[in-house]
């Protein structure tokens, strides 16, 4: 009786947790979208702003779409580059060493530090090179921030591949980089999509990491030299209005950044299935 | 009859814990030698010291001699990568590559730059000599896992003679599989010996009888007997091999 009773207390509180996750993913979903969808105009997304946009005048944010978009898809694209080699040393090299869980570790300490310490850092860099606030200072500042993420994100799954498999291609006289670069990459890739969409996210959607770095401008930035604007600033100075109804379009903003966020993850898994039909178990 | 393989005075060590102590033995060429005895006897880390795959584990020691056709294999000036090519492995669970079944087997000769219509050549080839190639002709682009596990041994096997080797080892070939399969892998491997030097480890008497030209025992790490199958399973010299090869569990 006693051990029914413990039973059924685990699946009331397992049960209870899985209905809160969901219920508060649901409910912050629900927000965003009831507020956001009455402000959200056409315009809004095919406009920069004009005058007196953040007064409740015309205009749209279409210089933050594209200033996010550069920025998440250049420091994702930048923390790529150098997070695949990482992890690959770390798997094919290093493996299960002293060295290497010394490097996990403060990799782990940096998913930590939060993002405005990122945001700080990259500051001091453009000031030391003599930077203005640009979208490329935003690029290294928010790959720097990602690439934690990404690299225990890709780690992780690269230690899930099998060594029997490494062994296959060792045994064949494959080198190293061979076995890793045709073998262990190939039967990791579902799961490495998913780490570079995990950064992703999280660069696109961080605020105080662009804050010093990437700046802030209506137009839309022609190089990389020049400032950018970004979804979760504009969020930011919608909010910072009086304005109920420039605070609506705030919450436009933030649909438009779920929406990007999850067409991102639908086409990257669309695109992981394809590749993951060689791969095992 | 020449041997291929020598093996002299060979110790391996796993971070100081012996399993092969003072190894000596030919293994002749173009015939097919069995490698047998008790679980954890060091059946295949005696393997893995023939291609160097026990180079992978860290903390190992080897000591002694291993000459591929009369060359040093541990020697310094030795290419592991090349040495690997020559001496193919297969393994106890299939691992099929995760790509095409075509590109499994293409996966070894790509490495060595052979590609084009030669490529194709050797593709068919290999998997005509595993015998897998009416079986899968048709899907060649298919993911290999799709295939059943016996198919996958062979495909495995297809891909180990893609390279070319001289020497093919392998570990326990059939004990994961059904009894259809490992019958018909065997067929596969007895066959082979017209054109391979073939050391088999295998803890099936049998099977050992069935495919063997040879036969080690080894116990303990040590080898203590070695010699033609009929002399190994119808006169064992030493007690423990009569022990052993009469099925009474040692
Ligand atoms: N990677 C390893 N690390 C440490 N010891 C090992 C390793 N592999 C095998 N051994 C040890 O070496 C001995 C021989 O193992 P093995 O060659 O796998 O035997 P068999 O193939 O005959 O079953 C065993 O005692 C085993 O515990
Ligand atoms: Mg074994």
């Amino acid at each position: 009786m006693k051990r029914r009773i413990s039973e059924y207390i685990f699946i009331g509180l397992t049960t209870a947790a899985t209905v809160i996750v969901a219920g508060c993913l649901i409910a912050i979903l629900a927000a965003v979208a009831i507020k956001g969808l009455p402000a959200l105009k056409w315009s809004m997304i095919t406009q920069s702003p004009t005058g007196g946009y953040y007064l409740g005048g015309g205009g749209g944010i279409a210089n933050a779409i594209v200033g996010s978009l550069y920025l998440g898809l250049g420091a994702t694209a930048l923390a790529l580059v150098i997070s695949l080699p990482t992890c690959l040393y770390l798997r094919v090299y290093l493996k299960k060493g002293r060295c290497a869980s010394w490097i996990r570790l403060s990799l782990d300490v940096l998913w930590g530090v939060p993002s405005i310490v990122f945001g700080a850092f990259g500051f001091t860099i453009m000031v030391l090179l003599g930077l203005r606030a640009s979208l490329l200072a935003g690029i290294i500042t928010v790959a720097l921030f990602e690439l934690p993420i990404m690299i225990r994100a890709m780690d992780e799954v690269l230690t899930m591949v099998p060594s029997e498999l490494e062994e296959a291609a060792y045994a064949l006289g494959a080198t190293r980089f061979e076995t890793g670069a045709r073998v262990v990459l190939r039967q990791a890739l579902p799961g490495l999509v998913t780490g570079i969409l995990l950064a992703f996210g999280r660069g696109i959607g961080d605020a105080a990491s662009v804050l010093f770095t990437a700046g802030f401008t209506d137009n839309i930035p022609c190089s990389l030299l020049e400032p950018a604007a970004t979804l979760p600033l504009a969020i930011f100075f919608h909010l910072g209005t009086p304005f109920e109804e420039v605070h609506q379009r705030a919450y436009a903003s933030a649909l438009i950044l779920t929406i990007l966020v999850l067409l991102a993850s639908t086409l990257a898994r669309v695109f992981a299935t394809r590749f993951s039909k060689h791969t095992w178990r | 009859m020449k041997a291929q393989i020598e093996v002299r005075n060979l110790s391996l060590a796993y971070r100081g814990n012996l399993a092969l102590k003072d190894i000596g033995v030919d293994i002749p060429e173009k015939q097919v030698t069995a490698i047998i005895g008790p679980s954890g006897c060091g059946k295949s880390s005696l393997l893995r010291c023939l291609n160097r795959m026990i180079d992978l584990i860290p903390g190992t020691k080897v000591r002694g001699k291993v000459t591929l056709d009369g060359e040093d294999i541990y020697g310094s000036r030795v290419d592991v990568m090349d040495l690997r090519k020559r001496v193919g492995m297969i393994c106890q669970k299939p691992v099929p590559l995760p790509m095409s079944i075509y590109e499994n087997v293409a996966f070894g000769p790509r490495l060595y730059g052979v590609h084009g219509k030669a490529l194709k050549h050797a593709v068919e080839r290999s998997l005509r000599s595993a015998g897998l190639w009416e079986e899968v002709k048709d899907r060649l682009k298919e993911p290999a896992i799709r295939l059943s596990i016996g198919q996958q041994q062979r495909l495995c096997l297809a891909r180990g003679l893609a390279v070319e080797p001289e020497v093919l080892l392998f570990d326990e070939p059939t004990s994961s599989l059904d009894p259809v399969s490992a019958r018909h892998v065997e067929q596969q491997v007895a066959e082979l010996k017209r054109d391979y030097t073939v050391v088999i480890v295998t803890h099936d008497l049998h099977q050992a009888k069935r495919v063997a030209d040879h036969v080690m025992f080894l116990y303990l790490g040590e080898l203590i007997e070695n010699g033609t199958t009929t002399q190994v399973f119808e006169s064992p010299q030493d007690y423990w091999t009569r022990m052993y090869v009469a099925g009474a569990g040692i």
